[in-house]
């Protein structure tokens, strides 16, 4: 795969990608992928199509038996996106690692409960509980209480 | 040898719970104890709730073990069966040890009374402790949500 890149002042402040290829396979759909993630959007599939999916109407990510899903409102997407990256990526807008395979949308937190052993119970914005365990929770708290000192 | 650190962090760990624990008691008997009017402790008593102590502090760090992670309900239920098991054993090795022995009888009840006081007095706090907590949390979240909700 060669990367060239073509810089002037006559293309204006927006930039533009294009992607030159004979076929989108997977590598492809990668990239556009990671680009989008710029965008605040996050690539999924489901039913068989291709979804652009709002990264403001994510719940959480979850990792099951090697492959990447992204739980919206109303619908489940798998993803060629890895944890890591969607944490990495969507951190500064709200995405923290909640365990192991889930990546968290603090925004879809409905609200949270103090349990023995220094767990947190998250009730999501349907109704779902997500336990944050005791090494987690500590992140978590870390985070909320940054943002009330701003 | 990571084995023998791991097991002697735990066992001072289990030693200064049970001086902790240990000293409370003892405080507390030396109080009856002047209100009885002695003004001294057996040798033997203090070993005795010394070794009690220690015998359920490591109860309650095997049972309650702060390395892993209990559910609520499994938290819950270590933690009444430590709470019970402790007031049996204390009750037991108070009465076979003569703790009590020439005092009047108030001062084995009352003891038995704060002991009972102070487990449900512990249950009681982290109750409310829990409460607090979970209310500063969302109120930390709320105005997470709304510093991004400006910031977007």
């Amino acid at each position: 795969m060669r990367i060239r890149i073509d810089q002037s002042d006559a293309y204006g402040s927006e930039p533009e990608i294009i992607i030159k290829c004979n076929q989108v396979d997977d590598k492809v759909h990668r990239i556009i992928s990671l680009i989008d993630m710029q965008k605040k959007k996050l690539l999924g599939f489901a039913d068989g199509k291709e979804h652009v999916i709002d990264i403001n109407e994510v719940l959480y990510c979850e990792s099951v038996d090697g492959a990447v899903f992204i739980y919206a409102k109303d619908q489940v997407y798998k993803t060629t996106y890895t944890l890591n990256e969607i944490e990495a990526s969507c951190s500064e807008i709200g995405y923290f690692r909640c365990s192991k395979s889930m990546v968290l949308n603090i925004h879809a937190i409905k609200s949270l409960k103090s349990e023995l052993g220094n767990r947190i119970d998250a009730l999501l914005s349907n109704e779902e509980h997500i336990i944050i365990s005791r090494h987690y929770a500590k992140q978590l708290r870390a985070i909320l209480k940054e943002a009330s000192k701003l | 040898m990571k084995r023998l650190i791991r097991w002697s962090n735990w066992e001072l760990k289990n030693e200064f719970i049970a001086c902790g624990y240990f000293t409370g008691m003892l405080f507390w008997y030396c109080i009856i104890e002047i209100i009885s009017g002695v003004h001294e402790v057996s040798i033997l008593i203090m070993l005795e709730m010394f070794l009690t102590n220690y015998a359920l502090s490591t109860l309650q760090q095997i049972l309650l073990n702060s390395d892993k992670e209990y559910t609520t309900k499994s938290f819950i239920v270590r933690g009444t069966i430590i709470s019970i098991i402790s007031i049996i054993v204390v009750l037991i090795t108070s009465e076979l040890g003569g703790w009590f022995k020439g005092m009047p009888i108030w001062a084995s009840i009352a003891t038995y009374i704060l002991l009972i006081a102070s487990y449900v007095t512990v249950w009681i706090l982290f109750k409310l402790g829990k409460k607090y907590d979970t209310k500063e949390l969302n109120e930390q979240l709320e105005n997470f949500k709304h510093h991004m909700e400006g910031s977007k």
